[in-house]
């Protein structure tokens, strides 16, 4: 039970900053297919244990792991609001010079 | 009334000069913008210069949803009546514009999509699984909007002056086409289809591959479940 609390928090996370507009649509779109592969990794014993065979893990350190899984998800979900932030000014300021640009224009074809 | 008809392209350049030429031809009430979401080479604007015709190139890759927020910004500053979005691959009949618009005010509607009637083909097993992937997205779509449109990824989209007015304050991202539909019921926008038949590709093939159709499905279904956060709320 305890190993559903990591992916759900930052599925809501992910989801409130994507609904709030903070997280772009292709970055949460990663990110949640990513959260849920570790839902279903972790609440499935079977795959888990395929899992660690194939690292050859002999004792999942399950806690270690999803501490270090955490932290870094944590990390990229900031690194993924910056860079969503950066798209949008960007964005911003192409739509911008584009009505400059269209404007100027529009008024040289009517003179 | 004064119609603009919104081109985005990327790399299709061999049927842009003809395709504006003959929409100009539709009538004087008819204008283009022609929008070069970073071609490589730029496109070719020699002869696209004249009092309805406009013409806007990207310096880089930004998306067809950048391309739509520039489209609506101009249509809104310009005072369009409609805002009608084709693609410049040749595969929308110049000719079914006319009968779409005149639908479209008609039926008094804010939003009308150019449902093709022809676009699920089955000659391949790739086409078969398109085929049946865009039927469920289709599915699902009407089921989370509340709208009955038998096509939601059509390239052929016109809006009402009531339509730009709204939905030029959003932003849109790289599928523009269901996002325009989500926004539209969002913002209570009437919105309808009307069944056209969409063009054999003549030059160029389609961008999308397997991955990047797996990535736009991945793109929908977001789409879909911000929709319904957003309704939630």
């Amino acid at each position: 039970m305890v190993q559903l609390i990591f992916p759900i928090v930052m599925g809501i996370i992910v989801l409130v900053l994507f609904r709030s507009g903070r997280l772009s649509l292709d970055l949460s779109g990663v990110l949640i297919a990513a959260l849920v592969a570790i839902l279903v990794v972790t609440t499935n014993d079977s795959i888990l244990n395929a899992l660690s065979d194939l690292l050859s893990i002999v004792y999942p350190p399950l806690a270690i792991v999803g501490v270090a899984i955490g932290l870094l998800l944590g990390i990229v979900i900031v690194l993924a609001v910056m860079i969503s932030d950066a798209r949008r000014r960007q964005t911003a300021l192409l739509r911008r010079i584009a009505k400059v640009e269209l404007n100027q224009s529009a008024k040289k074809n009517k003179t | 009334m004064k119609i603009l008809v919104f081109i985005p392209t990327f790399n299709d350049r061999l049927l842009i000069p003809s395709l504006v030429e003959s929409v100009l031809a539709l009538g004087d009430q008819f204008h283009t913008l022609v929008i070069d979401d970073g071609s490589d080479p730029a496109i070719e604007t020699d002869g696209m210069s004249g009092s309805r015709q406009q013409y806007f190139r990207c310096p880089y890759n930004v998306g067809l949803g950048v391309t739509m927020n520039i489209a609506l910004d101009y249509a809104h500053n310009s005072q369009f009546d409609i805002l009608l979005r084709i693609d410049a691959d040749g595969q929308h009949a110049v000719e079914s514009l006319l009968p779409i618009i005149e639908s479209m005010v008609a039926r008094g509607a804010d939003v009308m999509v150019g449902a093709r009637s022809n676009s699920l083909s089955f000659y391949s097993p790739r086409s078969i699984i398109a085929a049946v992937l865009r039927r469920h997205m289709n599915a699902t779509a009407n089921w989370v909007s509340g709208l009955q449109l038998d096509e939601w990824h059509s390239g052929l989209i016109v809006l009402s002056r009531v339509a730009i007015e709204r939905l030029h304050l959003q932003k849109y991202e790289r599928y523009p086409e269901v996002e325009v539909l989500l926004r539209s019921v969002q913002l209570h926008l009437k919105v309808d289809q009307f069944s056209i038949t969409q063009n054999q590709r003549v030059h160029g093939r389609s961008t999308i591959t397997l991955s990047g159709g797996i990535h736009l499905a991945l793109r929908f279904y977001m789409l879909l479940l911000r929709h319904l956060l957003k309704r939630r709320a």
